[in-house]
């Protein structure tokens, strides 16, 4: 494992593996124990069996060498012994050795080798009259058994590699399921605390712990986005200040006033609740107790479920074992006891009368010899009873202590003895009563002539099998009354047993625990007929087993108990620091800085609390900085305002008031976003002064240009005016009061000067020169060239008295160096006054009217084209007699062409048809006239042109008058 | 008052449209005198669309013709409206202009 990786699963995994380690030697011990403990137990056992043997071998031996037998010469010893190996598996091999150590008969193996560990010998000494004359060594084992309790051995320690390795694989599991969001955390915590705020969000999991990782981490998050807002802010303040010499200012002031005030800053933030506080938290912990604790319990259950299998394995062989040998040793002591009972066969038939007796069936006969011979041995107890039945089964002689019992041998047996064997064997003669009983052949000469059955009470076998097993025995009837006991106080108290089959179970009788060893027993013809029980003392070896087995539970029990404790408090410990931490961490996002984090340690978990300290830390100056800033910005907000509001007063009006109202609102609001609205407010202001700047700008350029055109007009105006002037100053405006004429003449000058003028002089007494003229254009230039052109004609006029070579000698004037091609339209006439002759030349004008007696004409024109157009031109002149009263009406293009508002001109009919009514009128009322029509007409169009009229009026009576002057 | 200019062969055509009065007789002369240039031109000037004509107008046509007789050009006017036909020829400017009927005839004359 690398060292980055977090120490909680490392410790999880370390602490499971301590445990499954520690529990291995611990059940490793147990089983050692236990196999030591059952070693023991079959050794014991074997012992036991070999004793039984060797004693059931010694009595008889003892028996034999008091008869007188010398130890050495007993008959059939080796058969016997052999027999006895082969009925008993347990047993290996017996030796008989006599008082001096030799060894006088062997069978089996009687050595014990390395190869056979549970071997046990017994060593039973064969006593004669109270002295010792030998010895018999049984050798038994039970290593079958321990050979299978090997096997279990192995089976638990399997078992336990087993839930090592399972308990490995959950470790690993746990370890790497859990180790992402871990690592995920921890990699947000470093991240956050180096002060990078991109720190992504761990994915979520669906496991108790994961979601538990994920709270912490948006707990991070959530301190990260505090942390983001605070330093947004912070810029925001900085961008602000225009010059930064504010900041530094303040900064200056208030730094020593920041730190007595830290602590009011810090604790002034609401303490919220914490969302994630006591959920999955402990979870950890817990869950890695609670695996270690799994784990022992499983492996524990496995153990004792093997430890119970190798205990009833070993009771399995522990009672096949005594069984055996009790088996055994009963056959030896009933087979003992009929071999007695055969041996009496002498003394009960000593002479051929007894066999004729029986022979002949004399009963009397039988009965008075046998109680002579039978009665010491019934009193002694040698017997207890005795019967002679004749060769067709007829009982002839019956001793028994119970009346009426039934015949001690069977017709079956009866029949094989008459053939000529010996039978031995139980007989249960009442409900309550067994007898061993041996029947043997009644011989007359080499002719077997009945059969003599004698019977000893089983309590006497019973009492010698008790004696040789050193334990107290009992006989059960089928249906397990107490036939005989030797001690029938505590055989009563005998559970009930399987009657038919061979069983061992405890009893506890008193302070005493027993092993009980039931073997069935057979009758004589095969049946079963009961139980042989012994009730061994065992309360030695099994409170010992008892002991060793509690101490062991106990002892593993408070073993895994203690391992838990520690591994519980150590991961407490452990654990402790990242609690801190998210505690920690959980203040922190809820603002409170006040909480600190201490730990000395330099694993992982020591990392994560450093990292939460550097984060603390970071979030305290952060504090400090947004606390100090906000001041900060609370003093230039003022400030922006006093601003604001002076740049408002310059605004007009409304436009003020409404900025001001929103200064007010966002004064009002005590919002922390104050500089948010400053800025809308101040945007709305900035607005609205571009809007006047560029209002104003505007203004400025039309004024500019108002004074460039007010210049240009005033230069116009004056042009005009001097035009005008000009005009005016060159048409005669005083009219002579003369008896041959009347003349008026009237001109109305167009906004723009026109060019037109009119004129009249005395030629000479009787001539009388009359012009009137239209120059092109307008304007000055027209104004001068009319001015021009009046001048020049009058004074040619007055030394050329033909009109025609008058205008021609104008034109050459004018036409010269006339590059602008100006030119001007003329009528000139000069009247005779005296004959009332016109000699006039139209040059180009309007034909003037003749209003007379007989209507209005126009005065033809002349040929004529404008003046000044073209040099050396010939006009041509022509005559017209006025007549007394005829008014000559003569007029420029503005009468003709005044135009109304829709842009119809006056035209000459309309002025023919108004000129036809005037003829009457003084000269002086007919230009009044034609303007008033002309203005009539126009409905207020603008005069375009200079409207011109002359009115010449030839007088009725101007004969003497003229001809006077 | 809008003149507009449009060349037919060797022949520039100027139509002018509106009225020709002292206020507008500037924007007329820039447009004909200019179209004259040195004078040796071939300039048709159609007055189909002028209704009216003040002396200030006429001027302007007797500088052009005089301009273009020194120049060895030719100045023709045609579409002569009725009025101003006869402002024309009140003026005794008949003699020194060159007027055609239609401008199909004068470009056909030419």
């Amino acid at each position: 494992m690398r060292a980055t990786e977090p120490a909680p699963w490392r410790l999880a995994v370390a602490a499971l593996l301590l445990v499954l380690l520690l529990a291995g030697p611990g059940v490793t011990v147990l089983i050692v124990a236990t196999e030591r403990r059952s070693a023991e137990l079959l050794q014991q056992e074997a012992a036991g069996a070999a004793e039984t043997v060797g004693r059931a071998l010694g009595q008889q031996l003892s028996r034999a060498v008091e008869l007188g037998i010398p130890l050495a010469e007993i008959p059939a010893v080796e058969p016997y012994l052999e027999d006895m190996l082969r009925r008993m598996p347990a047993v290996l091999g017996i030796a008989i050795h006599d008082r001096n150590d030799m060894l006088l008969f062997s069978v089996g193996t009687i050595t014990i080798d390395g190869a056979e560990r549970g071997s046990r010998r017994a060593r039973i000494p064969i006593r004669a009259q109270g002295t010792e004359v030998g010895r018999v060594d049984a050798i038994a084992t039970a290593s079958a058994a321990i050979g299978m309790n090997r096997l279990l051995g192995l089976a638990g320690l399997f078992v336990l590699t087993a839930a090592v390795g399972v308990g490995i694989a959950v470790g690993l599991l746990a370890y790497f399921r859990l180790q992402r969001p871990y690592r995920a955390l921890l990699a947000t915590l470093e991240r956050i605390a180096d002060g990078a705020f991109d720190a992504p969000m761990t994915p979520a999991g669906r496991d108790a712990v994961a979601r538990a990782f994920t709270a912490s981490a948006k707990l991070a998050e959530t301190v990260t986005a505090r942390y983001r807002s605070v330093l947004a802010r912070a810029e925001a303040i900085r961008a602000l200040d225009f010059d930064g010499s504010l900041t530094r200012r303040i900064e200056h002031v208030l730094a020593p006033l920041n730190r007595t005030l830290r602590r009011t800053a810090t604790t002034a933030v609401a303490a919220a609740p914490d969302p994630t506080a006591g959920r999955g938290r402990l979870l950890l912990r817990t869950r890695v107790v609670l695996l270690a604790l799994l784990a022992a319990v499983a492996t524990s259950a496995v153990l004792i479920a093997t430890g119970w299998q190798r205990e009833r394995v070993l009771e399995g062989r522990f009672a096949a074992v005594a069984i055996s040998a009790q088996d055994a040793l009963w056959r030896q002591m009933t087979e003992a006891e009929a071999t007695r009972l055969q041996n009496l066969t002498p003394r009960l038939l000593y002479d051929d009368s007894m066999a004729a007796a029986v022979a002949s069936g004399d009963r009397a006969t039988i009965a008075a010899a046998l109680s002579v011979v039978a009665a010491p041995l019934r009193s002694t107890g040698e017997i207890d009873a005795l019967e002679i039945v004749d060769g067709a089964g007829e009982l002839l002689y019956s001793a028994s202590p119970i009346r009426d019992p039934r015949p001690m041998l069977d017709a079956g047996s009866i029949d094989s003895v008459l053939r000529g064997s010996t039978v031995v064997g139980l007989r249960q003669v009442a409900a309550q009563r067994f007898l061993l009983v041996a029947g043997f052949p009644v011989l007359q000469g080499q002719r077997i002539v009945g059969v003599a059955t004698v019977g000893v009470d089983v309590a006497r076998v019973l009492a010698d099998f008790a004696r040789t097993l050193d334990a107290p025995s009992a006989l059960l009837s089928l249906r397990g009354r107490l036939v005989a006991a030797t001690d029938p106080e505590l055989a009563s108290a005998l559970p009930p047993l399987p009657p038919r089959e061979a069983s061992v179970v405890a009893l506890q009788h008193g302070d005493t625990r027993y092993s009980v060893t039931g073997v069935p027993i057979r009758e004589l013809t095969g049946g079963h007929i009961g139980l042989v029980v012994s009730l061994r003392d065992a309360t030695t070896s099994l409170e010992q087993i008892r002991r060793v087995t509690l101490w062991s539970i106990l002892g593993v029990s408070g073993f895994l108990l203690l391992l838990l404790i520690g591994l519980y408090r150590y991961l407490q410990g452990a654990f402790l620091p990242l609690d801190n931490a998210i505690e920690v961490l959980g203040a922190l996002a809820r603002g409170d800085t006040s909480v600190s984090l201490e730990t000395g340690r330099r694993d992982e978990i020591g990392r994560i609390a450093d990292t939460v300290g550097r984060f603390r830390a970071d979030a305290i100056a952060l504090a400090d900085a947004r606390a100090r800033q906000e001041r900060q910005r609370r003093r230039q907000e003022r400030l922006i305002r006093r601003q604001m509001e002076t740049l408002a007063a310059a605004l007009d009006d409304t436009t003020r008031d409404e900025l001001l109202q929103g200064l007010r609102t966002a004064v009002e609001r005590q919002n922390d976003d104050q500089l948010g609205l400053l800025a809308g407010v101040l945007r709305q202001l900035s607005t609205r002064i571009i809007g006047q700047h560029r209002r104003l700008t505007e203004l400025v350029a039309e004024l500019r240009e108002s004074l460039v055109t007010r210049t240009r007009l005033a230069a116009l105006e004056q042009e005009l005016d001097i035009a005008r002037r000009v005009q005016s100053a060159i048409v005669p405006t005083v009219f002579p009061q003369r008896s041959e004429f009347e003349i008026h003449g009237y001109m109305v000058p167009a906004r723009e000067v026109g060019g037109d003028f009119y004129d009249f002089f005395d030629i000479d007494a009787e001539h009388l020169g009359v012009v009137i003229a239209d120059v092109s254009d307008k304007g000055v230039p027209a104004a001068l060239f009319m001015a021009i052109s009046r001048t020049l004609l009058k004074a040619t006029a007055l030394f050329e008295p033909s009109p025609s070579a008058c205008i021609s000698r104008l034109n050459d004037l004018l036409a010269a160096e006339n590059e602008q091609m100006m030119f001007v339209t003329l009528f000139y006439g000069v009247l005779h006054l005296p004959s009332g002759r016109l000699d006039y030349v139209n040059a180009g004008h309007n034909p003037p009217y003749v209003i007379g007696r007989e209507g209005l004409s126009a005065l033809p024109a002349t040929g004529g084209c404008a003046v000044a157009v073209f040099e050396d031109r010939t006009f041509r002149e022509t005559s017209h007699i006025l007549a007394a009263g005829d008014t000559l009406f003569l007029y420029t293009d503005g009468v003709s062409e005044a135009f109304d508002i829709d842009g119809e001109a006056f035209g000459e009919a309309r002025l023919e048809a108004l000129l036809e009514e005037l003829g009457e009128l003084p000269v002086e009322r007919i230009a009044e006239r034609v303007v008033a029509a002309i203005r009539g007409f126009e409905r207020g169009a603008d005069q375009a042109d200079d409207i011109t009229c002359l009115s010449l009026r030839r007088s009725t009576d101007n004969s003497d008058t003229g001809n006077n002057t | 008052m809008k003149v507009q200019q449009e060349q037919h062969g060797a022949v520039m055509v100027v139509s002018a449209t509106g009225r020709v009065d002292s206020s507008t007789a500037k924007t007329f002369e820039n447009a004909v005198i200019g179209a004259i240039g040195a004078g040796d031109c071939q300039l048709l000037l159609d007055l189909g669309g002028v209704d009216y004509m003040s002396s200030a107008g006429l001027r302007v046509l007797l500088m052009a013709a005089k301009r273009a007789k020194a120049g060895g050009g030719r100045f023709v006017l045609c579409s002569l409206n009725p009025r101003v036909q006869e402002v024309i020829e009140i003026a005794g400017f008949t003699s020194v202009l060159d007027i055609r009927t239609d401008r199909a005839g004068a470009l056909a004359d030419w």
